[in-house]
């Protein structure tokens, strides 16, 4: 990874994403109903692999909590507007903030574990946070979940929701992209590439750990934010440790070295397991049949496939051009 | 005070069995530094395996237990051979996928081959001893025997044998093993299945006083973290002594103060790590 | 660099584009004309519960095929589509959508667990599809989360409990000290079908409880939860737990002697009847929402026996009721005279069918079907037929007495 030619190289991605987001927003009246739910879907769940992203691809943190977060945001939509009777405006700050907060004070205390078990702490949230939404059902309606959101006018229809939704994940994964590009970022990588080497150099490894853990876990917050606007319900399992594996499976599909990887691997992802389900019920088969051949043959993900295909094709140029 | 001496009494039982699922993830761990997700589908394994040859077969349940052990062992050294080979030297993460893909797979097998029914396998010893007025299932205490002769054993392999000095040597420096003309390679797979043995024996062990079903896997996953995290990841003692201390303290608090009595293994994980990140009696990681 | 930008915009390009074309699946043919009637049903097929749901999808393909062999409906064939939501709400609205949308189904099966229960209540009632239930009997799919759309053929959470509390009540009658303990796993539908069976039981005035137990949901040792019984001394323990867990409980609390001390009413399904068989311990009693084995009707005899040679097991509760609800469905068509949407909803209102399980109507105010609930104690032997053990005798509760009046159920919405 050259930092320096990437430092320059600002403008492209966000680019091609406003251009993508373009299209969608466009194509949505021409889409079936029920399609823009699961396009809704998918698209919150790319925000969901780039924030994680910036943990484990970008600063070398296996977090197996990130559900947490987004569980949280999800739950603060619906206890928000049901419960609590807040107005709209308000549950959507409040599903920023609260995970932002949570991530601040759970980082402080997972981020003093190494490595391995720093992402097994986190796992100890995911699954905490999960038995308190189950067990104080008062509160978040237990085991059924929570439906019914309020939502305003100009959101209900599933379009609305989608553009909305598209809108806010182009947004958030500028701003990450560029967060990834600043020196904070290369200060991240720099620390995944040799946590000690940095320490040694005198980088805070530790406070810039923290500040990318707040990062990830607010824009995590708002891909749960998302998904209770879209699905209108916000239930338990979205806290559990299965859901914290969702976007690190992305990551992994879609290549966890690169900041696009996750975006695609949200895609295969999610689209994947949408028509895996829909035709066999032995999915679950041919899903982990699938992660073992990526895991094994293609661990760098498609991003790492592509990248090594342009490298073979740029090598054979080179040796071409050698007089 | 019945209450209180039963509970004490469940608690080692929970213990004992928590030790024996946990002894097999930090034993893999701490030899080889690899996390096994699929722990659990091998401990479901196991207990698919029990029911067979009891139930369907007709073996006393002492001596299948056994046969079912060693049929866990012989699909864990195909697991390492086939699959975790080739995961060595690479991101934890790489590893937690490659196992958690095994789950998925393991589970769906399961499916296929016994369904979504639920199966039973007879209590060879159903009653209970009645001591000063408290009732000890005579099953319970049985398995309470197992996992402290388990326990002993693996102390003695650990400590006593060339084995057990070649797995110690292979955590701390496999490189100087290797160059001594050990076979890392061979010693891994052993490892792996004598860790997924222990964890078939869990299984195996637990069937007769519970049931055989889809989502024993994922159920006892947790709780072998837990006790092999905490424990310290490679020490047998810490699992032993962790399993001890959560199964005791899950029968207080369910007496004391319920409304945590489901957090409660997740509060350890989480206060422990944060204090000692490799665990009560683990080495911090080299 | 900028050639990797340009395999990034490629991939993503070419990923939307996949995205798209794979969601624009081909429906099938939908509602009117001469094809066949498409229905579908997103169910649990998988995990834990998967086992729920198959048994009751086969007894729905059971009756469809016969349907079919007869001559159809209205003169069309039926085809019942099944998707699988592994108990997850999100799979199993996208499930929902997507029969609704790309397959376009006139009527849908409801699923096993509750949470995918009100998820698709949710999307039946955006889409006015009419959705029978007949596993996931949660009450706030009949009160709060009550749609036109939606309903019951199968007895309530609320209806359970006190289908339990009355067999108490008339099997101790004239006793006033009964000790009752209770047992359920701790979350809201444990709760709730606890404290409904502890106030119907307690005004009936033949005891009270005196311990209640909530382990946590997926516990694998009750031990503790066991010793606590004990220490209550009951008479009678209640334990609201099914499934495998029941299978668990069971085993673990026999060790301690439980059985032997109290009367145990737990749910024991056939299916537990028969993976445990002799394994269920003397002097147990249970409920049941649909047991084949228990209810005299010839057609009920027939089915079972249907049932059992084309799928080599006998039907549970969710066979039965999933059967009875898709005769409602047959009749609602037939009385409609069309199969859409609206008209099957409008026949599914009012009419009075006749199926498996008794001549049933819909209850106005919540569509709930007013089905009985089965109580009684098992035989201390294997029966000889079946080779798992029976009622020895059977209370059934009639809906009358268990329901919710309608204000009740209509308060909170």
């Amino acid at each position: 990874m050259k930092l320096d030619k990437r430092t320059l190289d600002l403008g492209l991605l966000p680019v091609i994403l406003v251009a993508v987001g373009v299209v969608l927003v466009l194509i949505t009246p021409l889409v079936k109903a029920n399609v823009v739910l699961t396009l809704q879907l998918g698209t919150l769940y790319v925000l969901f692999a780039v924030a994680t992203n910036l943990l484990l691809g970008q600063t070398g943190l296996l977090s197996f909590g990130q559900a947490v977060f987004f569980g949280v945001g999800a739950y603060t939509v619906t206890i928000g507007s049901t419960v609590a009777g807040w107005p709209f405006w308000l549950t959507v700050i409040a599903a920023i903030a609260i995970p932002g907060i949570l991530s601040a004070l759970i980082g402080a205390l997972s981020l003093r574990a190494r490595k391995f078990y720093f992402g097994l702490i986190t796992l100890a949230f995911s699954q905490l946070f999960f038995t308190l939404s189950r067990q104080f059902y008062d509160l978040t309606g237990g085991d059924t979940g929570m439906f019914g959101v309020d939502l305003p006018k100009w959101l209900v229809r599933p379009a609305d929701s989608f553009r909305l939704t598209v809108v806010v994940v182009i947004v958030c994964v500028i701003a990450l992209w560029f967060v990834t590009r600043s020196p904070f970022g290369q200060t991240l990588r720099a620390i995944k590439e040799n946590r000690q080497r940095a320490q040694a150099l005198g980088i805070d490894v530790y406070r810039h750990e923290w500040i990318a853990f707040v990062i990830a876990g607010s824009f995590t917050g708002v891909a749960g934010l998302l998904f209770a606007i879209g699905q209108q319900a916000a239930y338990p399992t979205l806290l559990d440790w299965q859901t914290s594996g969702i976007p690190l499976f992305m990551a992994l599909i879609g290549g966890m070295n690169s900041f696009w990887g996750p975006i695609v691997g949200a895609v295969v992802f999610h689209f994947g397991r949408q028509g895996l389900v829909t035709y066999t019920s032995h999915w679950q088969l041919f899903f982990g049949l699938l992660i073992l051949v990526v895991v094994l043959f293609a661990p760098n993900g498609i991003a790492g496939a592509v990248e090594s295909i342009r490298r073979r094709i740029a090598k054979r140029r080179f040796l071409k051009e050698k007089p | 005070m019945t209450a209180v001496a039963t509970s004490l009494f469940t608690g080692i039982s929970t213990a004992a069995l928590l030790f024996l699922v946990g002894s097999g993830m930090t034993l893999i761990f701490g030899a080889m530094r690899v996390i096994n997700v699929a722990h659990g589908s091998l401990y479901m394994l196991g207990a698919y395996l029990l029911y067979e040859l009891s139930s369907t077969l007709g073996v006393p349940v002492g001596v299948a237990i056994p046969l079912a052990v060693g049929g866990v062992f012989i699909v864990s050294v195909v697991i390492e051979r086939g699959v975790m080979r080739f995961t060595y030297g690479k991101e934890h993460l790489i590893q937690l996928l490659a196992t958690y893909a095994l789950v998925l797979v393991i589970a769906d097998l399961a499916l296929i081959i016994w369904g979504t029914t639920s199966r039973s396998v007879q209590n060879p010893l159903p009653g209970s001893l009645d001591v000063l007025g408290v009732p000890l299932p005579a099953y319970r205490m049985v398995v309470i025997a197992v996992a402290v002769v388990v326990g002993l054993a693996l102390w003695l392999v650990l400590t006593r044998t060339r084995l057990g000095w070649m797995i110690r040597g292979s955590s701390e420096n496999p490189a100087t093993l290797e160059a001594m003309g050990y076979s890392v390679s061979k010693l891994n797979m052993v490892i792996f299945g004598i860790g997924g043995a222990l964890a078939g024996l869990g299984g195996a062990i637990y069937a007769p006083m519970g049931s055989v079903a889809p989502g024993i896997d994922n159920a006892i996953l947790i709780d072998a973290f837990v006790v092999a995290v905490v424990g310290g990841l490679g020490s047998i003692y810490g699992a032993a002594i962790v399993a001890l201390l959560i199964g005791v303290l899950q029968g207080v608090t369910l007496l004391v103060l319920p409304e945590l009595h489901s957090s409660l293994v997740f509060i350890i994980m989480i206060v422990t790590l944060a204090i000692r990140p490799w665990g009560l009696f683990g080495r911090p990681e080299r | 660099m900028n050639i990797s930008h340009k395999s990034a915009a490629a991939a993503i390009a070419v990923a939307s584009v996949l995205a798209l074309a794979g969601c624009a699946e081909a429906g099938d043919a939908g509602q009117d004309g001469d094809g066949p009637i498409v229905i579908g049903i997103d169910t649990a097929l998988s995990g834990t519960i998967g086992a729920l749901g198959q048994q009751n999808l086969n007894a729905l393909e059971l009756y469809f095929d016969k349907v079919n062999d007869e001559g159809g409906v209205l003169g069309r064939q039926v085809e019942l589509i099944s998707v699988d939501d592994a108990a997850d709400p999100a799979t199993a609205t996208t499930n929902v959508q997507n029969l609704i949308n790309d397959n376009e189904v006139v009527s849908i099966f409801g699923p096993v667990s509750s949470a995918t229960a009100v998820a698709e209540s949710k999307v039946a009632d955006q889409y006015e599809i009419p959705v029978i239930n007949t596993i996931s009997n949660d009450i706030a799919l009949s009160t709060t989360g009550y749609s036109d759309w939606v309903f019951q053929f199968v007895p309530n959470s609320h209806m359970e409990a006190l289908a339990v509390a009355e067999y108490v009540g008339t099997s101790h009658e004239g006793s006033t000290g009964v000790r009752i303990a209770t047992i359920a796993p701790d979350y809201n539908q444990g709760h709730t079908t606890v404290e409904e069976f502890a106030e119907a039981v307690e005004a009936s005035g033949v005891g009270s409880v005196v311990d209640e137990q909530y382990p946590a949901l997926g516990t694998t040792d009750f031990s503790n939860n066991i010793a606590a019984l004990l220490a209550s001394e009951p008479d009678v323990v209640f334990a609201v737990i099914s499934g495998n867990d029941l299978v668990t409980w069971t085993k673990q609390a026999e060790s301690f002697g439980l059985f032997d001390k109290a009367e145990v009413i737990a749910p024991y399904g056939w299916n537990l009847l028969q993976v445990m068989g002799d394994q269920i311990p003397a002097g147990v009693t249970t409920y049941s929402r649909a047991p084949f084995f228990a209810i005299d009707d010839p057609e009920v005899a027939e089915f079972a026996e249907e049932y059992h040679a084309r799928y080599g097991e006998w039907p549970t509760d969710w066979s039965l009721l999933g059967y009875g609800g898709a005769q409602m469905w047959v009749q609602a068509v037939e009385a409609a005279g069309e199969a859409t949407p609206a008209a099957i909803q409008e026949a599914l209102s009012t009419i009075t069918g006749k199926t498996v399980l008794g001549d049933i109507q819909f209850r106005e105010c919540d569509h709930q079907a007013p089905l009985a609930e089965y109580v009684g104690p098992l035989t201390d032997e294997l029966d000889p037929t079946y080779g798992f053990k029976v009622f020895e005798s059977v209370t059934v509760v009639e809906a009358d007495r268990t329901m919710l009046t309608c204000e009740e159920a209509s308060a909170g919405r």
